[in-house]
């Protein structure tokens, strides 16, 4: 297990490289003079040049590559000309909100939906199994074929424009709610941490619609995969052979579960890396300020250096996301190491 | 209680196993397929069907459903009912074309990368992979923004975001197949390899890939409107059902659900039936399902 | 101890198809004596398999029994209720089957496994269930069995993984065992290795009994006592081996016989297990 879990996070590095490599690409892809598409077109042109020199503009790719590099490395992502801020400014600003969003979506959505999908399993047969099976194929279905945003758009119909139970869907907070001191720069966490109860519950209410949109959708994926992975193992050979010498039946079911857990965690990792890109279109619904929304504004507002920066942080989340997901299967199954 | 009688020398049938009367009797098929071809019939047949012109406004503005009105009209006032049956001719238009361009891509680079294991196909592998690593939503975003959203731009880059399940798909029918009887027969009576991946492999390996081009199709739609959605995909006035309800959205925090509703309403119902349609393919065409 | 360990008798087992009820055994009989090797041949698909499945009660849904009895000893086992059928398996009837590999937990060690089933029915700790284990794993003849006992089944041979197999079957020294095609997939030389191992552990002994299904007739020419032929979900031939190989009385034992080309002649003494055509 060892050797295997330190060749495979030495993968790691050459991931990363070849991920700041097209993030690279893509700004050569841009249009114009970067420089000047970083700083916007009312930037004066001594300003343009300057930050062309520092850049490299003029020096071959390769070297422009290792500038990007450096660049990086050290935590300097260019400038947003939109907000005036450094873009690694406005990604830690950013970045726990949304981290929080996905986070509580994706803890829910699995505590939802693995133990109805083990339950869809165990009774798929019968009547009553019959019933949960329409209705779980169903579901799945149904949330597949929805798109987030216009799920949002109803939720927000229904309880904010006609029951009026829900906040009102702009930003994290009402705006005469006093927030919590940024500490980690999650509302949620950063209420806890300084007792103040007013910003938590009121900061709660906001996170219901867009946590309900994130999970209505994605648990179903999940439910789906655990009943049919909880199902395909309990029909497999090895489980009749210990049903057939009188296992009893709840350490069967342990055993089905325990191997049907593969491809429930790795979905569930994939899963996580969908969440940030349905994260994108909720905050920008919810007018949430996270990073998803961010991203938006940086496309609309030809933003560059945003951009490619949200670019790189998402492929660097996801890749140590693939990293988690391995180690957990090496460390499942014997198999594989 | 497993009978003795597993592997099997011979090759998989050539044909798919399945009759089209027994096809035509799964009613996830049947009511899949009725959906697709609706839709497209529609898309097709909307400037017979549609009252009013999709893209000029008519008098009244955010109007309810009524009867001349069916879905009512948005904000600019353009009805909703003519919109959202020329909508699916951006959106299927697109879906169709990237999702063929994908499996153009994907399918033979990964019955090459699963059937020969080389430096190259490392590379390959991994090209793959690290496209899969940046989020999809996030990379069709940036790419529309660099090259600019068009039509054309919209499908190669959902294209793009798609290969990847190909090739992998394809990658491991291809390693799983090639250790398979018939192709050793094959390979023994000295077909070149070329002939070996593409003339017995390839139709052997192609039913999963078959199964998921419905399914991506379906799922293109969505990626469409998506983007559409935030402004950096199909825009203004064309008619896309992601644009339509980023048009409506205001309007549902004040209470007019119309605007958004129903466009959303229709890309459910759309794709709903490609996913039907894609689960009833895989559903027949699974080995290892038994068909009494 | 009774004189018949299984009982079968005129047992039906049908299920509802596409088309209508279908029988998948028309009134199957069959006797499984003490201490006796039984043997059940047929072609593939003859309903063997579902045989054993009915025996223990665990067909398949939508399959059930529609008639007649099967009787453990003096127990009549259709009527019991699941937790007194589930002591029953593994302790006092238990089941191998073919493609050990297949078998077994592949995400667990193989001793952990087996003591899982013997911890289940005899309730030992996990050090006695360890002894018991490693005891057994010698018996079937694995070598090195105290470091096999933390080997994963992707470890093992096949003829390792079906004696692992064999053990399940035979830790808590049950009457019964129901064999389905216990060599199938393995070397020939493995064959007839855990073939021996078997008459040893049952056939020699007067308290065990074994149901063997088989397509390979060699093998219950040289390790059977009887030999029931199986053909359309009936049987159609029942006899004693030798009787049997002298000349059987039905067009599809004969057939069997041909398919395997022996050149056994009957009553001459055990030859080692040979090639199945």
């Amino acid at each position: 297990m060892g050797r295997y879990a330190s060749k495979r996070i030495a993968l790691l590095i050459p991931q990363l490289l070849c991920v700041a490599l097209i993030t690279f690409l893509l700004v050569l892809a841009t249009p114009g003079n970067p420089a000047r598409a970083q700083l916007g077109s009312q930037a004066p042109q001594s300003a343009v040049d300057a930050l062309s020199e520092k850049l490299g503009l003029d020096r071959p790719a390769y070297e422009q590559f290792v500038v990007y590099l450096k660049n990086t490395v050290t935590g300097d992502f260019g400038q947003s000309w939109v907000s005036g801020n450094a873009v690694l400014d406005d990604l830690v600003a950013r970045a726990p909100s949304t981290f929080e969003l996905i986070t509580i979506s994706f803890v829910i959505a699995l505590a939802l939906a693995i133990p109805l999908g083990v339950m869809a399993a165990v009774r798929s047969t019968g009547f009553v199994g019959r019933i949960v099976d329409r209705c779980s194929f169903g579901y799945g279905l149904l949330a597949g074929a929805i798109p987030d945003f216009w799920f949002a758009l109803i939720l927000i119909f229904v309880f904010f424009a006609v029951l009026g139970i829900a906040p009102s869907p702009i930003g994290q907070l009402d705006v005469t709610v006093e927030g919590p001191p940024s500490i980690t720069g999650a509302i949620s966490i950063d209420a806890l941490l300084t007792g103040n109860w007013a910003a938590f519950w009121n900061h709660a209410g906001h996170l219901v619609l867009p946590v309900a949109t994130l999970v209505f959708i994605n648990a179903a994926p999940i439910l789906r995969m655990t009943r049919n992975s909880v199902l395909e193992n309990l029909g497999s050979p090895y489980i009749r052979f210990a049903r057939a010498n009188g296992l009893p039946k709840s350490q069967i079911v342990r055993y089905a579960l325990r191997n049907a857990l593969l491809p429930i965690v790795t979905l569930a990792g994939v899963l996580y890396t969908i969440l940030i890109a349905g994260a994108v279109l909720t905050e920008t619904i919810f007018s949430w300020g996270g990073v998803g929304q961010y991203a938006v504004q940086s496309v609309l507002n030809a933003d560059w250096a945003a951009l490619q920066s949200v670019v790189l942080l998402g492929a660097a989340v996801s890749l140590l996301v693939y990293l988690a997901l391995d180690l957990f299967h090496a460390a499942i199954d014997p198999r594989v190491r | 209680m497993s009978a003795a009688t597993q592997q099997t020398v011979t090759p998989p049938a050539r044909r798919m196993p399945i009759s089209f009367a027994w096809l035509r009797g799964q009613r996830q098929m049947q009511l899949g397929l009725a959906i697709v071809v609706g839709v497209i019939v529609l898309a097709l047949a909307a400037p017979l069907i549609a009252p009013w012109d999709p893209e000029h406004a008519t008098g009244e503005v955010l109007a309810p459903p009524s009867g001349s009105h069916l879905f009512g009209t948005d904000v600019s006032g353009f009805d909703i009912f003519s919109r959202t049956l020329y909508a699916p001719r951006v959106d299927i238009l697109i879906a169709f074309t990237s999702t063929l361009l994908a499996m153009a891509a994907g399918i033979p680079l990964g019955i090459l990368a699963g059937f020969r294991s080389g430096k190259v196909t490392e590379a390959m592998s991994r090209g793959f992979d690290i496209v899969q690593a940046f989020p999809f939503f996030i990379l069709a975003l940036v790419l529309l923004g660099i090259f600019g959203p068009s039509v054309r731009n919209l499908i190669l880059v959902v294209a793009i975001v798609n290969a990847p399940i190909y090739f992998r798909l394809m990658k491991s029918q291809a390693q799983t197949l090639k250790g398979r009887m018939f192709v050793e027969a094959a390979r023994v009576a000295g077909c070149r390899d070329r002939d070996l991946m593409f003339r017995h492999i390839l139709p052997n390996a192609l039913t999963p890939a078959l199964a998921q081009m419905s399914v991506t199709i379906a799922w293109s739609i969505i990626l469409t409107a998506g983007v559409s959605f935030v402004g950096a995909g199909v825009r203004a006035p064309t008619p896309e059902w992601g644009v339509m309800i980023a048009t409506g959205a205001p309007q549902m925090q004040t209470g007019q659900w119309w605007a958004a509703l129903f466009p959303g309403l229709a890309l459910a119902v759309a794709v709903m039936g490609y996913a039907l349609v894609g689960n009833a393919i895989a559903n027949v065409t699974d080995p290892r399902k038994r068909h009494a | 101890m009774p004189d018949l360990v299984l009982s079968i008798d005129e047992l039906h087992v049908g299920r509802d198809g596409r088309d209508g009820p279908q029988e998948l055994l028309r009134g199957v009989s069959l006797e499984v004596p003490r201490g006796r090797i039984v043997g059940l041949v047929g072609e593939s698909g003859v309903g063997k398999s579902l045989l054993l499945a009915a025996a223990l009660d665990l067909l398949d849904a939508p399959a059930r029994v529609t008639g007649g009895g099967v009787r453990f000893g003096e127990r009549d086992l259709r009527s019991l209720p699941e937790q007194e059928l589930n002591r029953i398996r593994g302790r006092e009837m238990s089941f191998i089957g073919p493609n050990p590999h297949t078998l077994l937990n592949p995400l667990l060690p193989v001793g952990r496994q087996v003591a899982a089933f013997v911890r289940a029915h005899e309730g030992l700790s996990k050090e006695a269930a360890r002894e018991r284990v490693l005891e057994m794993f010698t018996a079937v003849g694995i070598p090195d069995a105290e470091r096999r006992l933390d080997s994963y089944p992707h470890e093992l041979s096949g003829g390792m993984a079906q004696r692992v197999v064999i053990s399940v079957g035979l830790i808590c020294s049950p009457q019964l065992i129901l064999a389905d095609e216990p060599t199938f997939g393995l070397d020939v030389t493995i064959q007839a290795q855990v073939l021996e191992l078997i008459k040893r552990l049952v056939g020699s002994r007067e308290d065990r009994a074994m149901l063997l299904v088989t397509r390979d007739l060699s093998i219950v020419a040289n390790y059977a006592d009887t030999v029931n032929v199986m053909d359309d979900g009936a049987i159609v031939e029942s006899a004693p081996v030798e009787e049997f190989f002298r000349g059987p009385r039905t067009a599809q034992g004969r057939a069997l016989l041909e398919a395997a080309q022996l050149e056994h002649r009957p009553g001459a003494g055990r030859a080692r297990a040979g090639v199945a055509a």
